[in-house]
């Protein structure tokens, strides 16, 4: 039974498995092995693992992915400038065709209380989802995990 | 840092005061390794393609934030993974089925030997595969950086920001699991 740190022993024997360890630690855990054979059996294992997925490497894609990837990026930031362009601007004439068409609505002497009292419950709806819709995404944004991640 | 990710400053710098030629040159220099870390963490090729391309994207829309005297790579990362993240929750809430997607991602190491040896490779490839895509994205992570990979302690330490001891325990730790997925699929140890 030996006496030592058990976390120290894992990191040992990863570093052993990775050739990463020092000629002192590899003695050192040598003789730990010896005396702990359950814990040799569990290094063997996962030492033949390891040769396993080091004969293993990730898949290549197919070389034209990197012949267009550069374009691909640029083209993606500039269809996001012009969608946030479009966005604003679609808003914008959204907001003033509302205004118009209310305005023109609520001043017209034919149109029932009833209706105009629809509309303006309507109109009040439609302005509280869109700002319940940006304070979330205000919300969320701040409180984003890694938002605030600076090297 | 390892040069296959290391960005010197100065390209950091061109690239944070808005030069085009500076961001192409940063993007042909880590679109390798940013499209293989994605495939580690998804493990999937489209989804590690549309990944490693928007963190591109969130690079350049964040460039002023950048601090061009610290290493570059881990910060890049650190965006990397958090997009991998969002993208696996969006797949986890629309419960896709997400080991039909993960088909063949890793491939044997190049090597010429007889068609058995062949079949073997091919059957322990599946079963390697299988089992590193039923591990967690933080436990194939590291084995993927470490052994399919091949970067030294000191490099992931400093590619994800962790001390090298962590390093070590998070690799016992998911080797460990890696295991016990590779005796479920029918792994026996000689």
């Amino acid at each position: 039974m030996n006496t030592h740190n058990p976390e120290r022993i894992r990191q040992m024997m990863m570093a052993s498995i990775d050739g990463e360890i020092s000629s002192a630690d590899e003695a050192e855990l040598k003789r730990i092995l010896l005396g702990d054979p359950k814990r040799a059996e569990e290094y063997e294992q996962l030492k033949n693992l390891k040769m396993m997925t080091f004969q293993t490497k990730l898949k290549e894609p197919a070389p034209e992915l990197w012949d267009n990837f550069n374009r691909r990026v640029f083209t993606k930031i500039e269809r996001g400038i012009g969608w946030i362009l479009f966005t604003i601007g679609a808003v914008v004439l959204l907001f003033y065709g509302a205004w118009t068409a209310l305005s023109e609505l609520l001043t017209d002497p034919e149109l029932a209380w009833w209706l105009k009292t629809a509309i303006v419950a309507a109109a009040a709806g439609a302005i509280i989802l869109f700002v319940s819709l940006i304070r979330e995404r205000i919300y969320l944004n701040k409180h984003e995990r890694y938002k605030d991640v600076i090297r | 840092m390892n040069s296959r990710i290391h960005i010197e400053s100065d390209i950091v710098k061109k690239v944070s005061n808005g030069d085009t030629g500076a961001f192409t040159d940063l993007v042909n220099r880590l679109m390798k390794p940013a499209y293989f870390h994605a495939l580690a963490l998804m493990g999937n090729h489209e989804d590690a393609v549309e990944v490693s391309q928007e963190t591109f994207i969130k690079v350049w829309n964040s460039r002023k934030r950048v601090d061009p005297d610290r290493p570059f790579y881990p910060w890049f990362y650190t965006i990397l993974k958090r997009l991998c993240l969002n993208q696996h929750r969006g797949r986890s809430r629309k419960k896709e089925d997400v080991m039909s997607s993960l088909a063949s991602w890793i491939e044997p190491e190049a090597e010429d030997g007889n068609p058995s040896d062949a079949v073997i490779e091919q059957e322990q490839k599946k079963m390697i595969e299988d089992s590193l895509s039923r591990l967690s994205m933080d436990d194939r992570e590291i084995i993927v950086l470490k052994d399919l990979e091949g970067y030294s302690y000191k490099e992931i330490a400093e590619m994800i920001d962790i001390p090298i001891g962590t390093v070590m325990s998070r690799l016992y730790t998911a080797r460990k699991r890696f295991k016990t997925e590779m005796e479920v699929a029918g792994y026996e140890h000689t």
